[in-house]
């Protein structure tokens, strides 16, 4: 009679055994690894209608963030600045530069500039820029060194265990308000000093239930 | 008579083909595992969209501030008030306030607002992020425009500017003079005026310095 299983059926049991481990530990970490906004979402750098480089205008020409993104203390939405804000510099530094084409086309044509969108919540979400500057959350700890950026790109995964981290323990990531858009503050030697200092002075008070996130 | 060994047959070809393969597809799998990794780890900058996982409502078709519209002429979705429009709270009766001249429709001569401590630390920070960067932080004008482009960017301590009454000046950021742009936008009032007192302050420090400096030495 033919032999129904080959002799090397019998390396089955050792086969099924290594590929039930290998293959559902690649799967999970692949799966922890690929699907997590760490990896979907850090890192997105769109090319932009115009090179703007905040490394040349923050970093070396010395700009203040709000000289651009004036209603980042005022209002939910950080704005980016209307064609004007570039024209008040480039009506008269590099004016013929082709770079900059697309700027003065939106300046004479009063159509706005159309800048891809890096930093994009769910819609669901509800974020306020307002509350967390003047909490004294400096803009490094949500994007990063901009001032080292020739394109913008995102730095954290601004998902919901990532706000959440924070919202349990903000004290750490607190800075002075006065130092909320300077690049390169570092905290004092003595953090636990400086946090019982600004929850004296203005204490804080971030949501952790649902509500406070989708509203 | 001695038995000979039992001989050590070479396994069939069969099976040695099986081990070869098995081998062989372990081996691609442990490799294709690692293909994205090596393509891209977390982190690496890509300029394609983030994938959304679960997209359900992540993008509701409402319009949003600062995106674009297809059903608006301009393509911009956030709309122009009617001209003539006055928000509640919003009715500018303050006219020296708002504009920088009396009713007489002269500049007022000083700052309608009271000039305490705080108002002259508001001044400074606005005076930091918006005229900083072409007037320098002393005033005299030697900022990015001047260092970058040559413009002759005015000085503050000028004749002519220390004459200014303050509505004037008021007058100068709020509708710009030649290069110098406006900066309504921006600055509300109540900040221009803010920047005004920190700018008086400083054409006060440097006439007392040239005053009290010893002859020769400016
Ligand atoms: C001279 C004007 C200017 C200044 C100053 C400036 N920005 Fe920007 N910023 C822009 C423009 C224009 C864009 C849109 C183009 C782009 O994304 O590169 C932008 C984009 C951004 C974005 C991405 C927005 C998005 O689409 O998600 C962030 C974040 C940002 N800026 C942060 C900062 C911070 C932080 C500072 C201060 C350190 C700063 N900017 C200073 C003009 C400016
Ligand atoms: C405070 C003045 C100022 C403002 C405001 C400003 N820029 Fe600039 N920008 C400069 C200067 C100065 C340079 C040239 C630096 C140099 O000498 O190479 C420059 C260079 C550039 C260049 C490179 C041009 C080239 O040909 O190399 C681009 C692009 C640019 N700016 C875009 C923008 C955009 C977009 C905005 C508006 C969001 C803006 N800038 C606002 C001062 C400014
Ligand atoms: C607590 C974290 C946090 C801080 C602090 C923060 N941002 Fe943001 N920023 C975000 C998030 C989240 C978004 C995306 C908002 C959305 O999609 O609705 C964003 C978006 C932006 C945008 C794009 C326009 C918008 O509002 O959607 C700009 C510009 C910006 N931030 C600038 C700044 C500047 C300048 C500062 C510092 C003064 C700052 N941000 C501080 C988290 C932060
Ligand atoms: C680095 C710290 C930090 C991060 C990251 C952070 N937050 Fe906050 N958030 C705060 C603090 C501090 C407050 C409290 C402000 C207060 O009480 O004045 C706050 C308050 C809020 C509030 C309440 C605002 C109000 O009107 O009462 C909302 C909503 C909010 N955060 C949403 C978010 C979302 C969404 C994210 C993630 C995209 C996020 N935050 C990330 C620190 C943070
Ligand atoms: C600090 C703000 C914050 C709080 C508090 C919060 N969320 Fe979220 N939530 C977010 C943000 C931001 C996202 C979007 C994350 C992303 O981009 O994937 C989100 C996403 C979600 C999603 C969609 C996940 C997906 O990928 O589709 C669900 C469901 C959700 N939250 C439920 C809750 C529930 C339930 C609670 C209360 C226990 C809660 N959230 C509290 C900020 C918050
Ligand atoms: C983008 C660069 C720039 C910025 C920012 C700027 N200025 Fe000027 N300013 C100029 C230039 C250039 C002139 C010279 C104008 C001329 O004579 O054509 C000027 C002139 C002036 C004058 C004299 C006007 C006259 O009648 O001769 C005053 C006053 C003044 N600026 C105040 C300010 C104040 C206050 C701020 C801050 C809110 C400011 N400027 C910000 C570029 C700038």
């Amino acid at each position: 009679m033919a032999q129904i299983f080959p002799p090397w059926w019998n390396k089955l049991p050792i086969v099924a055994a290594i590929a039930g481990i290998i293959g559902p530990t690649l799967a999970i970490a692949g799966v922890w690894y690929f699907f997590s906004p760490w990896y979907t979402d850090v890192g997105y750098r769109p090319v932009q209608p115009v090179p703007y480089s905040h490394k040349l205008h923050v970093g070396e020409l010395g700009l203040d963030c709000r000289y651009c993104h004036a209603s980042v203390e005022i209002s939910n939405v950080a704005n980016l600045p209307p064609t004007q804000t570039c024209m008040n510099c480039h009506q008269a530094v590099k004016r013929d530069s082709a770079l900059l084409a697309p700027i003065r086309d939106s300046a004479q044509s009063g159509r706005p500039m159309r800048w891809i969108r890096v930093h994009n919540l769910p819609d669901y979400a509800y974020f306020t820029h307002r509350m967390h500057v003047t909490a004294g959350i400096g803009c490094v700890t949500c994007h990063g060194r901009i001032d080292e950026m020739e394109t913008v790109t995102q730095m954290t995964p601004l998902s919901m265990s990532w706000c959440l981290d924070c919202h349990r323990n903000p004290g750490p990531h607190r800075r002075p308000v006065s130092e909320v858009t300077n690049m390169k503050w570092t905290a004092p030697r003595d953090v636990q000093a400086l946090t019982a200092q600004l929850d004296r002075e203005r204490p804080v008070n971030p949501p952790t239930d649902c509500s406070g996130c989708h509203r | 008579m001695i038995a000979p060994p039992p001989l050590k047959l070479p396994p069939p070809p069969r099976l040695r083909r099986t081990r070869r393969r098995a081998s062989r597809v372990l081996g691609v799998i442990v490799l294709t595992s690692f293909i994205p990794l090596a393509g891209c780890a977390r982190g690496c900058t890509s300029s394609r969209p983030p994938i959304h996982l679960n997209p359900s409502m992540d993008d509701q078709p409402k319009a949003l501030p600062q995106t674009a519209s297809t059903f608006f002429y301009d393509g911009a979705s956030m709309r122009q008030p009617v001209p003539g429009t006055v928000a509640i709270g919003g009715l500018k009766e303050d006219v020296a306030f708002f504009t920088g001249k009396g009713a007489d429709g002269q500049f007022v001569a000083t700052i309608p607002v009271t000039a305490d401590e705080a108002l002259l630390e508001r001044g400074r920070q606005r005076y930091v992020i918006y005229c900083q960067p072409c007037h320098d932080a002393r005033g005299d004008g030697k900022g990015i425009l001047f260092q970058r482009g040559s413009v002759p960017t005015a000085t503050f301590h000028q004749e002519k500017i220390l004459k200014y009454p303050d509505g004037q000046i008021f007058d100068v950021i709020t509708n710009g003079v030649g290069l110098m742009p406006a900066y309504r936008w921006p600055i509300p009032p109540a900040d221009r005026w803010a920047i005004i007192a920190y700018v008086r302050g400083l054409q006060r420090d440097r006439q007392a310095r040239a005053a009290s400096a010893p002859a020769g030495v400016k």
